[in-house]
């Protein structure tokens, strides 16, 4: 077993403890979410409230790093989610969500900061057993762009309800073009979820490890 | 003769219609079938939605059958626009409502052992 395995193993282990199949961008009406991302080539930490089911807002610090170790660029940024169109179904859900953002972008060469803005969109169809999500994240600034695609496929290992530790194994391709990077990853993820705690952790197929985990209040 | 039976058949006639009064303590609960209920958030936002009522004492979600259930406190009740508007507010679709005379465990009993 490679160190990197190792981590990744150790990583899901600590996260038995602890709740949706779907990383989404509004959890429900009235709840506040903490969500955090890290993986080889960025991280982000985002804290948003949702006032009703169908929009959050909050706020997003965002680091994309130049996989040559030569840059780096960090966004603080404002963020609206909005849910566009949900499709109630027996025994499974659709939804259609977008957001945006604008705040401060910094990077090696700008002095003080420049505008930026983020933009989004994410379509999923989840059911108990099985759940599917595309979707397409763009970062800008004058002097700064970035957009990264993501599709994935997941598959509940048993059944369960929500008070139970539900277990997914989730198939993840992603595909980033911007000034730091132009690849595409394939990274196989191990995802756990109880009530309202939710986290993922996983290598990719360049030996990366990455993680993510979402908390709702 | 005939008096003492007359007075013994109202005693009876009494009882039995009083029965359901006095049961107003019977505990009631209200279970709906729900579309779209297929993650823990869901259950989570239901669960809180349906928390805010006064009549509410217990909810319990099922997600694999689709079926959230709202035990009463004895003698209260939520009007069915109530309910709905809850669970539109929620983010879902409630597709049928029923009342039985059972605690929530009971529901929940009989929910989990029912065919699919």
């Amino acid at each position: 077993m490679t160190n990197r395995l190792r981590v990744a193993a150790v990583a899901t282990l600590f996260a038995l403890p602890f709740g949706c199949a779907l990383a989404r961008p509004i959890a429900y009406a009235d709840a506040t979410t903490v969500m955090g991302e890290w993986s080889r080539d960025g991280r982000e930490l985002s804290v948003v409230h949702a006032p009703r089911h169908w929009w959050s807002a909050g706020v997003v610090h965002i680091v994309l790093d130049d996989p040559r170790g030569r840059d780096q660029h960090q966004l603080d940024l404002a963020r609206a989610n909005y849910l566009v169109r949900r499709w109630n179904l027996p025994g499974a859900q659709g939804n259609a969500y977008v957001w945006g953002g604008v705040g401060r972008g910094r990077g090696r060469g700008i002095d003080g900061g420049e505008v930026a803005w983020n933009a989004g969109v994410q379509l999923d169809y989840e059911t108990l057993w099985f759940y599917s999500m595309v979707k397409s994240d763009w970062h800008r600034s004058s002097s700064f762009r970035h957009r990264m695609d993501v599709a994935q496929l997941g598959f509940a290992l048993y059944e369960h309800n929500w008070d139970e530790l539900a277990t997914w194994v989730v198939l993840q391709g992603r595909n980033m073009r911007g000034d730091f990077t132009r690849e595409t990853e394939t990274a196989l993820l191990l995802r756990f979820f109880r009530r309202t705690q939710w986290i993922e952790a996983g290598i990719t197929d360049t030996g990366g490890f990455t993680m993510m985990f979402m908390v709702n209040f | 003769m005939f008096r003492h039976t007359f007075r013994i058949l109202l005693a009876a006639l009494f009882v039995a219609t009083a029965a359901p009064a006095l049961s107003a303590e019977t505990v009631r609960t209200i279970r709906m079938d729900v579309s779209g209920l297929v993650c823990g958030f869901c259950a989570q936002g239901i669960d809180k939605q349906l928390r805010s009522f006064d009549a509410t004492r217990d909810v319990w979600v099922n997600l694999a059958r689709g079926v959230v259930a709202v035990e009463l406190d004895p003698g209260e009740d939520i009007a069915d626009e109530a309910l709905n508007k809850a669970l539109v507010d929620a983010g879902y679709t409630v597709t049928e409502i029923r009342r039985v005379e059972q605690p929530l465990a009971e529901v929940r009993r009989e929910v989990e052992r029912a065919p699919r």
